[in-house]
Parts: structure tokens; C-alpha cells; sequence
């Protein structure tokens, strides 16, 4: 009698392999290394935990549907975050918030004041532990419009390109450059506040 | 025929008819003995299902706790309390499982059980099925805000 | 070039956007701008601070119940599959329609026939459930698991879960 393998201990790659031929054992076992961190990106963009829940299992799905179409360019986490990221894209897209947006997209082209001001510093804090300063950049994030975050999370957390961004969000280059200027400086100066009403800086 | 042959051969058939008589109330009667099952032992676990971590409370156990996991949202499972019954055919036993909820549970022979749940003296629900060893019948609903309760109600082999 | 486009310019030279002679000539104008060069230092201290700054968090159900749902949802899709990938014969097509309409048939003669025999209380199940609420304004759920080992029954109601000491004591 054959020997089940042990899943636990197998490689990524070799679990992606037997899931492409129909092991669902294997892409269980893939599931429970990787869903926090498919879980952890659709939250990072849509801030909702029903829906971040949601948008992760609909992403595993789609993957068990496409593995034939992964060929291991990027690691399994890694292609899986895209199409939980597009998943995302596509939600904001459906919600509307076209209200919000557009005087932010005024705010980036024509400039009020908070615009013209200077790209605050937001120096390393001594005895602020990296986890804190997680939790502030996080709840930051929190702050941004779906647009901004969502540039945010792209450029930083899933390392696109400019280019790569721009097709995603359907939008231009000079745009994906505008908001994520406009973001970078609404982050440092949100948590330069938040530090200083903390009494951390002066 | 001799009448002595006559009476010895009625004597020997009423003997032998005896005899198969008794056999016949022994085996039927042994029969009878045998056919009234051993009492069913009923577990009942009091189960409170949540999302957070609780401090000094008990896990429970694997089996339970994959059984609520596959079809629940909750991540944790603690047991509240258990209770293990032995009841015989046609008798009822009462397990109180917290200060105002009890359950009731009947054999209703050939592997049916009965189970009450009561609430401060009313009952709520009664659900009769037939319990297979190793299946398990529950009952369950919210508590308070994130949080379920469970009664986990199975059958020993 | 305005002064805004050469913002977003310094900021691709901090991203690595911006590379080949553009990249070269921009570099030159930080080293005399002061302006920009400060700009060019906070662009990339906030670049600093956003590496590997994404908070982690853990799947807010338990894995078990979210591997359930990724596969049940995977069987339906392939089921869905399965069935829009089967040609339908003329005889087929008819029996879509008449199957439905024989089922709802007999469940309208089932449901008049029972209504005269079933009390108010009682749900019943099938042969092996009969469930019984004694409580009118309860709302309940009842269902198996697919393989039919945990049958459920969901209230709409809270029980007191507080132990008694005495009870406990007395385990």
C-alpha cells in the first residue's frame, strides 16, 4: 500500500505540483501555511474583516482553478497575493466612493494648502519598537482614502512597479505617481501627529 | 403392544415433549434475557465556542473541537462542563449543565435518544433522533456578542 | 519642467523608477538644491519606514472553517463546470423541464396531504429527526454535516453559561 505523503513536512513546490494534478490534501496543506498572509493583503486593502475573509477564500478558489497557469516566475505567496490583490481592485471598484475620491482627486491636481506643504521628516524613534511602529503605520493606513491606500499597498507591500500599478488600477502612470506622492505625505504627517500628541517628539 | 411398552413409549414422548418444552422456555426465555439491551452511555459536553483567548478555561477535546471547527466560524472551543450517563431502555436522566440550563436525555431504545434543553425551568427545544455511536447531535446558539454556546451531545460505542 | 513634476520625479529616483540620463541629470540638481534634497531625504526615510511595515494579522475564523468553506466552494464551482460542460440532448432538455415540474407536483400533493396530519409544533426532519419548540417566538436552524455525522440545531437564543460552584465542587 502506497504511503500518503507527508504533507506537512513537503516543500512548496512539491505541494503545488501535486495540487496541479488534483490533490486537494496538497492545496489544503498550502492553505494553512499561506492564509494569514493572503488574509493579511486583502485587509490591508479593503480595512473590512468580513470582506477581507471573503475576498481570501474567493483568491483560493480562483488559485486552485488556475494552478495549471502558475510556472513558479514568483513563489506561490506571491502569485496568489496578485490575484487576491486584483480580487480587491475589483470590490473597491464595485463600492462606490466616487464622492471621496474625487475631491482628493481634486486636492492632487489643483492643490490646496495641505498639499503644497512640505513632505514632513518622520525621524527613526528611539525605543520605538518596530511592532508599535507597525501598529501606528497601520492605523495611518487606516486614515487614507481606498485609492491612496490602495497605491500604498501595491508600491510598498506587494512591490509592484509604477507600470504594473497603473494597469491595475486602470489609470495612468503620472496618476499612480500623483497618489502615491499625496499618500507617502498624508502617512508622515499623520504619524508625525500621532507621535507627537503621544509626547514621543517634540 | 404391551400396555407396559404403551405407557413407556407415552412416557418417553411426554418426557422428550417436556424436555423440548423446556428447552424451548430456556432458549425463548434466555432469548427474552438477551434481547433487553444494555443501557446506552450518552456524553454531554457544555461547550463555549469564541474568537478569544481564555484564560484558565479547558480546550476541548480534538474530535469535538474539529467537528465544531469544519462547520463554525469560532477559533477556540473551551469546555464549560461534561457529563457521562448510563441509561437504560425507556428511562429518562437529568444533566444540569450550568446554573439555569439542564438537559434531559431518554432512550428510546433502538438507538433513539431524546434530549430537552431547559432554561430557567422552561424548555426550550426537544429534538428526538437516532444517535449512531460516534455521531453526535448538537445544540447550540449565540452568546453574547461573538461567542456560541454548544451542547454536544454523542453516544459511547 | 513645474515644480510638481519635479517632486514626482525626485520621488522615482528614490523608487528606482527613474534610471539612464534623466536619473543622472536629476541627481546633479539635488546636490545644489537644497530644497530638493531634503525632499529627496524624507521620500526616502518614508520609504524606509514603510519596508516590512505591514501589520500582520491572523485569519479572524478558525482555519478548519475556512478551509471548509475554500472547498465546498471549489466542489460547486466544478460541479457548475461539470454541468454547463455537458451537452443537452432534445430528450434532456425536455426532462429539465418536467423533472421540476414533477417534483413540484408530488411536494404540493405531499404538503396537502400533511397538512391535515402534522401539529403546529413540530418540524419534522425525515424518519430518523423530529424535532419539537416549545417556545413560539424562537427562531431556529436545523441541518447536518455533509457526511451526516452532526446533525444542528441552531437557536436564536442566549443560555445563561455560568457555572454553579456548588455543582462544580461536587464534579
Amino acid at each position: 500500500m502506497p504511503e500518503e505523503p507527508a504533507y506537512s513536512s513537503a516543500k512548496e513546490p512539491q505541494l503545488v505540483e501535486w495540487a496541479k494534478v488534483g490533490d486537494m490534501q496538497a492545496f489544503e496543506e498550502l492553505v494553512s501555511r499561506y492564509r494569514d498572509r493572503i488574509y493579511v493583503r486583502a485587509y490591508s486593502i479593503m480595512r473590512n474583516e468580513d470582506l477581507a475573509v471573503d475576498l481570501s477564500q474567493n483568491a483560493w478558489v480562483k488559485a486552485w482553478q488556475r494552478l495549471e497557469q502558475f510556472h513558479g516566475e514568483a513563489s506561490f505567496p506571491t502569485w496568489l497575493s496578485r490575484i487576491v490583490t486584483n480580487l480587491c481592485l475589483d470590490e473597491l471598484r464595485r463600492q462606490k466612493r466616487a464622492r471621496t475620491d474625487s475631491i482628493e482627486a481634486m486636492e492632487e491636481t489643483t492643490g490646496p494648502v495641505e498639499n503644497r506643504m512640505e513632505m514632513e521628516t518622520v525621524d527613526p524613534i528611539e525605543g520605538l519598537g518596530r511592532e508599535e511602529l507597525r501598529e501606528r503605520i497601520d492605523a495611518a493606513l487606516a486614515k487614507l482614502s481606498d485609492k491612496h491606500r490602495t497605491v500604498i499597498v501595491l508600491y510598498e507591500f506587494e512591490q509592484l512597479e509604477y507600470r504594473e500599478i497603473a494597469v491595475k488600477m486602470d489609470t495612468s502612470i503620472g496618476t499612480v505617481m500623483s497618489r502615491l506622492f499625496y499618500a507617502r505625505k498624508r502617512l508622515a504627517g499623520l504619524l508625525k501627529e500621532t507621535l507627537k500628541r503621544d509626547g514621543l517628539i517634540e | 403392544m404391551t400396555p407396559a411398552l404403551v405407557i413407556t413409549l407415552s412416557l418417553n414422548n411426554l418426557i422428550s415433549r417436556f424436555t423440548f418444552l423446556v428447552a424451548l422456555l430456556v432458549f425463548v426465555g434466555g432469548g427474552f434475557v438477551v434481547a433487553q439491551a444494555d443501557p446506552i452511555t450518552v456524553q454531554a459536553h457544555l461547550v463555549l465556542g469564541t474568537s478569544t483567548e481564555q484564560k484558565g478555561k479547558t480546550e476541548v477535546s480534538n474530535v469535538i473541537r474539529k467537528r465544531l471547527a469544519k462547520v463554525f466560524k469560532w477559533m477556540k472551543y473551551y469546555e464549560l462542563r461534561s457529563r457521562r450517563m448510563s441509561i437504560v431502555d425507556g428511562a429518562t436522566k437529568t444533566a444540569k449543565l450550568s446554573k439555569t440550563a439542564k438537559i434531559e436525555v431518554s432512550n428510546r431504545k433502538n438507538g433513539r435518544i431524546g434530549v430537552s434543553l431547559f432554561s430557567e425551568g422552561k424548555m426550550l427545544v426537544q429534538k428526538n433522533q437516532l444517535l449512531k455511536p460516534g455521531n453526535c447531535m448538537v445544540l447550540a446558539g449565540e452568546s453574547g456578542t461573538d461567542s456560541a454556546w454548544f451542547i454536544v451531545i454523542s453516544k459511547d460505542k | 519642467m513645474n515644480e510638481n513634476e519635479t517632486e514626482l520625479k525626485v520621488q522615482a529616483l528614490v523608487d528606482g523608477e527613474l534610471t539612464g540620463r534623466e536619473a543622472e541629470d536629476l541627481r546633479a540638481r539635488i546636490e545644489t538644491d537644497d530644497g530638493l534634497r531634503k525632499l529627496h531625504a524624507r521620500l526616502t526615510a518614508v520609504r524606509g519606514l514603510m519596508a516590512g511595515a505591514e501589520l500582520p494579522r491572523t485569519l479572524p475564523e478558525s482555519g478548519d472553517f475556512h478551509w471548509s468553506q475554500i472547498s465546498k466552494a471549489i466542489e460547486r464551482e466544478e460541479r457548475q463546470t461539470k454541468r454547463l460542460a455537458r451537452p443537452a440532448s432534445s430528450a434532456k432538455r425536455l426532462l429539465r423541464w418536467v423533472l421540476p415540474l414533477a417534483g413540484i407536483a408530488c411536494l404540493v400533493l405531499v404538503l396537502s396531504l400533511q397538512q391535515t396530519t402534522m401539529p403546529d409544533l413540530d418540524i419534522l426532519l425525515g424518519s430518523d429527526h423530529e424535532l419539537e419548540l416549545s417556545i413560539e417566538d424562537i427562531d431556529v436552524m436545523t441541518f447536518n454535516t455533509g457526511d451526516d455525522t452532526m446533525s444542528v440545531v441552531w437557536l436564536d437564543y442566549s443560555i445563561d453559561l455560568q457555572q454553579d460552584k456548588i455543582d462544580l465542587w461536587l464534579d
